[in-house]
């Protein structure tokens, strides 16, 4: 193989693919990058076997053909090249060869057809959706999704498509730790069938679609299928695979609450700035904020044992019996931030049980599990 | 100093209180009339009959066949005892309650506010009377164990400083079974072998406690010199919650100790979640006929006030360490440690059915506990 590739082209290649770029060393090869010819373009692809993204790049190729590179190598080398063009050519025994102005690198490289391959794609839902949506849509659950949860199932997102009138889909995505959980609706064009029961995305795969979501300017739409626990993802010339999370998604329908009939309403803003303000004194780990409710008020307040206390009372438009529980105040803030409208409105029943968020005219709602004082 | 306060005959003295038609009668509280239940509480009045907490409510009907005998009100008798609480708050933060009716206090660092540690005695337990019309025994002592003794030694309505030069003094002519953990079998121990005060006791060589009581005698010998120097934890500062009972008669029957440590399990997981706290680890403490005790314990992933999880761990304890053969047990203990408090637990959004389940569970009992005590309802079976 040889091209000759701008230095920007191959450093946006790099960049799109390096996300899922193995950096443990178990298996060497997940470490690499494969790079391929194709008419007047390079594709760059990496893998960590769960999630693979491919991204093509204009080069003039001069010699077709496949090498595999060490990302962090190539990034490190290229990141130090001034613009311009680059070359870069294999050589005998998967040796490469790097040039760029009055540079020369000569690096080892590994068999291409070692490479594991993209995963054959046989999808049986395949859909089309704007991608300003999509990325809202992410935007606005996957902070409720589970880090490195012990419930393996809960570090995925559930995504489901319903059919929703005679021509068109609704696709919804939930996420949830256990404590919290977020579920955005949005409507799809062209579903040729649908998932209702719906499938987990490991929190990784969506990261990445996001990220090419908010990167790309393609004309159209991007495009979801759903195939053979696989999830594919196509946008211009990026293409995201991932395999899909196995076992059952928690019945988030029983977590949502009923006859939350207590319906307080503030400013978002004021909300979000007392949160903030107070949970610096809130104990580390937890960010527990005592929730006062009382009428036409509510009262924050956060104590440290070594710290001291904060306290701040904000305007909200109540009436009747309240009550004092507590929360941990990220989990207010990241549903609150999903919220478009300057007001918002917390739906509660009684001190603990769950706080109902919801935006319903954007397809958005989060409940969310207080914390006992 | 060291104060230890004791609520005179505190469930009894309460209905008084407030039935001032019982006035002067035999007042037992806990049990029936027709001989079911144990006596929880007896005013002076009953107990001049010679009837005593613990005994069954049928020997107390023989005993004074007059006496009136009333259902326990826990949630008041509760009520009561946190206004007595919020007194002792007034004068120290380092009140380390007991139970609802005693309390110890630490008042060191408050003398130079209330005067010294007797003149802060005097006002607490005149405050206790002026406003909460009850009447509390008080003990100061320089460590907890002879506050306590002090405060027993003056009941009813006793008020006893023990200086620091004057402990030997006083402890001495006490019989042994005044020392913290001398029971009946304890006491025949040491009777066999002549001693029956405590001035006989710290007469004798250290060793010789060791040979009877194993490690547990270098307590009682420190106890017996007037040493104690655990200091006075507060309420929010409990590392740990414990219950242990010693067998009138030595047991090794497993099913029986299974049933103990039920009961235990039972008492303290209810303390724990009174307290609103959840453990992360719960330990067994065994003490072998021949007083050789050993401690297991083991931890949990998740902390839980669930009597159901704390109860299988214990219960599994209890199988592991009875396989070797030790011989019979004389007392069992089960203790809580690692602590977790309720303000910082996180609710679940999905709480698995059996989970669920077992959560109902305690708050029902707790909630029928809490009106008709302890003692109203339990855990049948084996319980794991």
């Amino acid at each position: 193989m040889k091209i000759k590739i701008d230095r920007k082209d191959l450093l946006a290649g790099i960049q799109r693919v390096h996300g899922v770029v193995e950096k443990k060393n178990t298996m060497p090869i997940l470490t690499h990058i494969l790079m391929n010819t194709q008419d007047q373009s390079v594709s760059f692809f990496a893998t960590d076997l769960e999630v693979g993204i491919q991204g093509h790049f204009p080069a003039e190729v001069i010699e077709a053909g496949s090498i595999t590179v060490s990302a962090r190598k190539l990034h490190e080398i290229v990141r130090e090249f001034q613009e311009g063009p680059v070359s870069i050519q294999s050589d005998t025994n998967y040796w490469i060869v790097i040039e760029s102005g009055k540079s020369r690198f000569r690096i080892v490289g590994l068999p291409p057809e070692e490479f594991p391959v993209v995963p054959p794609i046989n999808s049986e839902t395949s859909i089309e959706i704007n991608a300003t949506l999509f990325s809202s849509l992410i935007r606005r659950t996957l902070f409720a999704a589970g880090e490195n949860a012990a419930q393996y199932i809960l570090n995925g997102l559930l995504i489901q498509i319903e059919k929703n009138s005679e021509r068109n889909g609704l696709i919804r995505l939930i996420a949830t730790d256990g404590h919290r959980l977020a579920i955005t609706e949005g409507e799809v064009s062209g579903p040729n069938s649908f998932n209702e029961e719906g499938i987990i995305v490991p929190k990784k795969a969506i990261l990445e679609i996001k990220k090419a979501l908010d990167e790309g300017d393609v004309e159209g739409n991007p495009n979801l299928s759903i195939g053979d626990n696989l999830l594919v993802y196509r946008w211009g010339s990026v293409l995201i695979t991932s395999r899909l999370v196995e076992g059952d998604f928690p019945n988030y329908q029983k977590a949502i609450p009923v006859g939350n009939d207590k319906h307080v309403s503030m400013q978002k803003s004021d909300l979000e700035g007392a949160l903030r303000r107070v949970s610096v004194l809130a104990r580390e780990k937890t960010s527990a904020v005592k929730f006062s409710l009382e009428a036409g008020r509510i009262i924050l307040s956060a104590s440290n044992p070594e710290m001291g206390e904060a306290q701040e009372e904000i305007e909200a438009s109540f009436e009747g019996e309240g009550f004092v529980t507590g929360f941990n105040a990220r989990y207010l803030l990241d549903a609150l931030s999903a919220i478009t409208k300057e007001e918002a409105v917390l739906e509660f029943k009684q001190a603990d049980s769950p706080c109902l968020i919801k935006e319903k005219s954007e397809g958005f709602l989060s409940v969310i599990m207080p914390m006992r004082v | 100093m060291i104060l230890h306060i004791d609520m005179d005959a505190f469930y009894a003295s309460v209905e008084e209180r407030d039935q001032p038609e019982l006035r002067g009668k035999p007042v037992i509280v806990g049990g029936n009339p027709k001989g079911r239940g144990v006596v929880a509480a007896a005013n002076y009045k009953a107990r001049s009959y010679g009837i005593r907490s613990a005994m069954p409510a049928s020997q107390a009907r023989r005993l004074c066949p007059e006496a009136i005998f009333l259902a326990p009100r826990i949630a008041c008798y509760a009520e009561v005892s946190e206004q007595i609480h919020q007194i002792f708050l007034n004068y120290t933060p380092l009140v380390e309650p007991l139970s609802l009716d005693e309390a110890f206090l630490d008042a060191t660092g408050s003398e130079k506010l209330f005067g010294d540690s007797e003149a802060i005695g005097r006002q607490i337990k005149e405050e206790i009377k002026a406003k909460i019309h009850l009447c509390a025994s008080v003990g100061i002592a320089p460590n907890k164990f002879v506050a306590k003794v002090a405060s027993d030694l003056g009941k009813p309505d006793g008020f006893l400083v023990v200086q620091p030069e004057a402990v030997q003094a006083f402890l001495d002519p006490l019989p042994v079974r005044r020392l913290w953990g001398i029971g009946k079998s304890g006491d025949q121990i040491l009777a066999k072998k002549g001693i029956r005060t405590i001035h006989q006791l710290r007469q004798r060589p250290r060793r010789l406690l060791r040979e009877c009581f194993g490690l547990w005698g270098e307590q009682l010998w420190a106890f017996a010199h007037g040493r104690d120097d655990r200091p006075v934890i507060p309420d929010h500062e409990v590392k740990s919650i414990s219950n242990e009972t010693t067998f009138e008669k030595d047991l090794d029957d497993i099913d029986l100790l299974q049933s103990h440590i039920v009961t235990l399990t039972e008492q303290v997981a209810w303390r724990l979640r009174r307290q609103d706290l959840r453990a992360r680890t719960v330990g067994l403490k065994i003490r072998f006929a021949d007083f050789k005790t050993i401690t297991r314990s083991h931890s949990l992933p998740k902390a839980t006030h669930t009597t159901q999880d704390l109860l299988s761990i214990a219960i599994d304890l209890l199988k592991t360490n009875l396989k070797k053969k030790q011989g019979p047990i004389r007392l069992l203990g089960m203790a809580v440690s690692h602590l977790v408090p309720g303000e910082i637990i996180q609710g679940e959004l999905f709480i698995n059915e059996s989970q669920q389940k077992q959560q109902g569970i305690d708050v029902a009992t707790d909630l029928i506990k809490s009106k008709y005590g302890q003692s109203a309802i339990k855990r049948g079976g084996g319980g794991a």
